[in-house]
């Protein structure tokens, strides 16, 4: 306790150092940038040289020289007296470098990732070359990815603070570009089979989008790898990991899989039943909406089997997230359907539209609907309190605050178009015109919200049935302990009955005697030992609390085996003096 | 219990059963129902109503006939890229002895988003004059304005 050794190695005070970081952090991640777009301006200049004629812009060379040559040498001599530093461990694990860490290698790795994909593509294409500009860039920033990733997983001095950030930034980035860039070279082959050969084929074959896409999609699926595989992504185990897997594996790639299902189970009953539109504008949204409901449901299937093999509580959250894209979208067909409804109510004086409206609410109902069945299977909702799942509660409250929050929009919505029908001289078929968006999704808000606080309310009987009688009926206990204080803590003893109690106030008192006098036990229990768990002791006082009926408890244990519990009443009025 | 057990289930049939009430009521109107109603040829409204229809039927001739001569001069035409006019509501009718104003509800809609078409509705104004006892636009709105003359320079 008295070590002098553990008051000098001591960091210098807290806040002067965090200050000193913020500042230190802050000026090198402004002048790393600053030095690199100095050096990449140079290096495109040279590229350059080859096929300029003439130069007549010496103030274009002004900006990078400086950027170069005061950021890159005061770029240096910081980063020196930062790294310097860095062998201490208490520096390392400091926020301030572990943000800046993460910060340049995320803003490193995706300005090299798209320069370099940029670089690449640009050799497809019948246009003239403009190949300079990314490739400078792409040489600049990939230097700066291998240099941060240097210092991070240096041997003599790694930073392992903040690893999962870096990795699952790199990770999220590289399934986002990879996905989006594969939706839209299988959209454009797909395109291409549906409506035929575009006007433009003439001038640039057709398949050269689809290959520049392609291109891009192996670069992000590259990033993705590396940092899901081979830099161990997919074994991190914290809070962020899962968030980041569910947001990005889970809820947009659901909510890609599941448009594109909609959008496709749309065009082929608009093919049926509402042909308004040129077949060529008709079949424009299939290929897309083909191409994202395939990627994403791979990509959804994957996370959903990752996020299996992971604790319950991921489990059940990628099924919750899953439940919920499908609620939202088979509850925004329920409103759609009813916008049609009352759009067919209406006259108008031109145009119609309604059937349009009509199938497109069915599509995202059908879509929508089986899948938040399966996901969520109201049928098999919990008939005791022990198979309520951990964060139902929370979804609950989510939708029904949700929906209720949607039907108070709409409500005022509809308020403002009724009264200024009332107040002016509009007529009533513009008025049904105008409501009939926000009393759609009053409709649908107020099915949902209903269905969730219906559930809300069953399960906090549930709860509440399962819950011991105690709950509601003890306020406060006052409790003595007569154990010596360095055996049991009174403190704990305390926090444990009152979490066994569900909220009781807990006054914690000791004995100042000797605890030898007083009254008789007025329980007998079964002699403890001196050096009784403070568990048992909750038990015990659990147990002697059970059939206590008064909102104040006094309840005096120990020592020994020794327990009273003496329920107490606040004196009537007319006795007091 | 039982009865606390069974209540959700109570519930959620209900609502499967308002939903697809919904569907049905809502194909079976949509899908017989008919042209929209055609107003007096004479009234301001019935002007407005077959120059709509023209125009979202793309038939620019006919949508020019009932132009003034002013209207037709200075047209220059939309944009191209924007969502199409789907359907005009009619909000009000001010009529005076020579002029008269049309207020309509106009509904553009354009496919895509997630979940199904967008839809956006504004209001705007449709301006006609009598012209030797006839009813004309003479400022039809933006979004209405269909052209097939070729853009006079001013």
């Amino acid at each position: 306790m008295t070590t002098p050794a553990a008051t000098t190695t001591r960091a210098p005070a807290g806040g002067l150092a965090t200050l000193r970081r913020l500042i230190l952090y802050v000026l090198l991640f402004a002048l790393v940038v600053i030095a690199a777009s100095g050096v990449s301006g140079l290096l495109e200049r040279l590229f350059r040289t080859a096929s300029v004629l003439v130069t007549g812009d010496p103030a274009g060379l002004a900006l990078p020289l400086a950027f170069t040559l005061i950021g890159g040498p005061l770029a240096l001599l910081l980063w020196w007296f930062a790294w310097r530093r860095l062998d201490d461990a208490a520096e390392r694990t400091a926020a301030g470098w572990g943000l800046y860490l993460s910060g340049m290698y995320a803003v490193s790795l995706i300005i090299a990732t798209t320069s370099l994909l940029n670089l690449a593509t640009s050799f497809i294409n019948t246009q003239a070359r403009q190949w300079q500009s990314p490739l400078a860039n792409g040489l600049v920033w990939a230097a700066m990815w291998l240099w941060h990733r240097w210092m991070w997983k240096h041997p003599a001095k790694p930073s392992t603070h903040l690893e999962d950030v870096r990795t699952l930034l790199g990770s999220v980035f590289g399934l986002l570009l990879g996905a989006g860039a594969a939706i839209a070279a299988l959209s454009g082959l797909l395109d291409v089979a549906i409506r035929g050969f575009p006007l433009s084929a003439v001038v640039e074959p057709w398949w050269f989008a689809p290959v520049r896409s392609l291109v891009w999609a192996a670069g992000g699926a590259l990033v993705w790898w590396w940092h899901w595989f081979r830099e161990g992504g997919r074994h991190f185990r914290t809070g962020l990991a899962d968030v980041a897997m569910i947001a990005a594996g889970i809820f947009i790639a659901g909510i890609a899989a599941l448009g594109g299902v909609g959008v496709v189970v749309f065009v082929l009953l608009r093919l049926a039943f509402d042909r308004s539109d040129p077949m060529n504008l008709l079949l424009e949204p299939l290929a897309r909406a083909i191409s994202a409901a395939a990627i994403g449901a791979v990509i959804w299937r994957y996370h959903r089997d990752v996020a299996a093999t992971r604790s319950t509580e991921t489990r059940r959250a990628s099924l919750l997230v899953t439940s919920a894209v499908a609620l939202a979208a088979a509850a925004s067909g329920v409103g759609v359907v009813v916008n049609a409804l009352l759009a067919a109510a209406v006259s108008p004086l031109a145009g119609g539209a309604a059937r349009t409206l009509l199938l497109g609410g069915i599509s995202s109902l059908v879509v929508g609907g089986p899948v938040w069945w399966l996901a969520w299977q109201p049928r098999q909702q919990p008939r005791t309190a022990g198979e309520i799942p951990p964060g139902r509660r929370i979804y609950l409250v989510a939708f029904f605050g949700v929906s209720a929050v949607v039907a108070l929009i709409t409500l005022l919505v509809t308020g403002y178009r009724v009264f200024q029908y009332l107040l002016g001289d509009v007529s009533g078929g513009s008025l049904l015109d105008r409501t009939r968006a926000p009393l759609g999704l009053l409709v649908a808000a107020g099915l949902v919200a209903g269905y969730h606080f219906a559930l809300w309310r069953h399960d906090r009987t549930l709860l509440a049935a399962a819950a011991p009688s105690l709950r509601r009926m003890t306020g406060h206990v006052t409790l003595v302990s007569g154990y010596p204080a360095d055996t049991i803590d009174v403190r704990s003893l305390a926090r444990g009955i009152a979490d066994a109690t569900g909220g009781a106030r807990v006054t914690a008192w000791l004995r100042a005697d000797d605890g030898g006098t007083g009254l008789p036990p007025s329980s007998a229990l079964a002699p403890a030992s001196p050096a009784a768990q403070p568990d048992e002791i909750i038990q015990q006082v659990m147990a002697a609390l059970n059939g206590v009926a008064a909102p104040h408890v006094l309840v005096i244990v120990g020592p020994g085996g020794r327990l009273d519990v003496v329920p107490l009443a606040v004196p009537p009025p007319g006795h007091q003096g | 219990m039982s009865d606390a057990a069974r209540k959700p289930d109570r519930i959620l049939f209900v609502m499967l059963g308002v939903v697809g009430l919904l569907v049905v009521v809502a194909l079976a109107v949509v899908f017989t129902r008919g042209e929209p109603a055609s107003l007096d040829k004479a009234s301001p409204a019935g002007v407005v109503q077959r120059y709509s229809m023209s125009v979202i039927d793309g038939d620019n001739t006919t949508a020019d006939s009932y132009l003034t001569d002013a209207a037709r001069s200075r047209c220059r035409g939309g944009y191209p890229g924007e969502p199409r006019p789907a359907r005009v509501v009619l909000v009000s009718t001010t009529e005076r002895t020579d002029s008269a104003t049309v207020r309509v509800s106009i509904v553009q809609q354009s496919q895509g988003g997630p979940f199904g078409p967008s839809e956006y509705e504004m209001e705007d104004a449709f301006s006609l004059l009598k012209v030797n006892g006839t009813w004309k636009i003479d400022q039809p709105p933006y979004i209405l304005t269909a052209c097939s003359v070729v853009p006079a320079k001013q």
